[in-house]
């Protein structure tokens, strides 16, 4: 991965109603961040069939594991997540991003692959991993979920 | 930064897809949690796998006839719930399946409302009702029974302060009601 001159933003999936417990958003503004890009190229019917897979995800569930799931067994990529719809794959990572809310978990969708193998390429998974790593990602992120003021934790 | 409206917002056949996804994913989750192979289901329908998958990929192509096939193929039931969640204008998407299925497990699985341990509604008279709070059991009062035979209109009109909750079951909507003390 290059250097990164460019700004580097975080934004919820447009159009998802974000629950309590999970949300999901874009990593945006490098040309190898195309999660979004690719999202916003979608007809409308992979369009539709990816917003129920990450709408089923925020809402609680952790399956259909052909829909989305992450990666328990692979240490190295334990934090990564694939939403799936045919042969498109959105890739990203979970996080924790509210401090006051620590089970509260955040899905950052940074890649975008087509595949037709039933195996994971580990190079999007890798890819997926150094963004995690990034502090620039961190800083996209918490623009979006500023760490409380003191005080106002519980209200 | 305004919020945006959800993408079922766009119209009823958006609504209509995220629906019968939900529906799908129902179907998906119970052949991955009990081992079936959908040309095992497939074969149970007398349909293809090809078809299986077919609908399973674009499940807003199934008519209720189709829904009502695959719950039965995979051992279920299906109910179509209407709810009103404040959301007249569809901004924040429809409410998952899940939620109300996992409500009725919780609840007990009842066969009826008779077996819902607590109910809805009130917001008059001062009172307010506890959800799932009492039960008809733990009432000393009148059995909910006797009161809907004494009880000639609904709601009632209730103006003193309960001493204790009351059910009353309105023959109308099939509702029960506790009100209690708010």
């Amino acid at each position: 991965m290059p250097p990164v001159p460019v700004t580097i933003t975080f934004r919820l999936v447009p159009g998802i109603r974000m629950s309590s417990g999970r949300a999901v958003g874009f990593l945006e503004g490098h040309p190898d961040l195309n999660a979004a890009p690719a999202y916003k190229s979608f007809s409308q019917k992979v369009s539709d069939s990816m917003n129920v897979r990450i709408q089923r995800w925020t809402d609680g569930h952790d399956g259909p594991k052909g829909w989305f799931h992450g990666f328990p067994n692979r240490k190295e990529f334990k934090e990564c997540f694939v939403f799936k719809y045919k042969e498109h794959r959105l890739y990203g990572f979970l996080c924790n991003p509210k401090k006051e809310a620590p089970a509260f978990r955040l899905c950052v969708l940074t890649t975008h692959d087509t595949k037709f193998e039933w195996e994971t390429d580990d190079s999007n998974l890798k890819e997926v991993e150094l963004w995690r790593k990034h502090l620039v990602s961190l800083a996209a992120i918490k623009y979006v979920f500023p760490e409380p003021k003191k005080g106002l934790l519980h209200g | 930064m305004g919020k945006s409206k959800h993408w079922t917002n766009r119209g009823d056949d958006a609504f209509a897809h995220a629906i019968a996804s939900d529906f799908a994913a129902q179907i998906e989750t119970i052949l991955e949690e009990e081992g079936i192979e959908r040309k095992v289901l497939a074969e149970k329908m007398r349909v293809t796998p090809g078809r299986v998958s077919q609908v399973l990929n674009n499940p807003a192509s199934m008519n209720l006839r189709t829904v009502v096939k695959y719950s039965r193929a995979v051992n279920k039931k299906v109910a179509i719930v209407t709810y009103d969640d404040g959301d007249k204008n569809n901004e924040n998407g429809p409410i998952d399946a899940g939620v109300f299925s996992g409500a009725w497990e919780q609840a007990g699985c009842p066969t009826s409302l008779f077996g819902l341990a607590g109910a809805s509604l009130i917001g008059s008279y001062g009172f307010v009702v506890s959800q799932g709070s009492y039960t008809e059991h733990s009432l000393k009062g009148i059995p909910a029974s006797e009161e809907t035979q004494r009880l000639q209109d609904f709601p009632p009109q209730i103006e003193q302060t309960l001493e204790q909750p009351m059910i009353v079951f309105n023959p109308k909507s099939q509702e029960k009601v506790i009100y209690a003390q708010a």
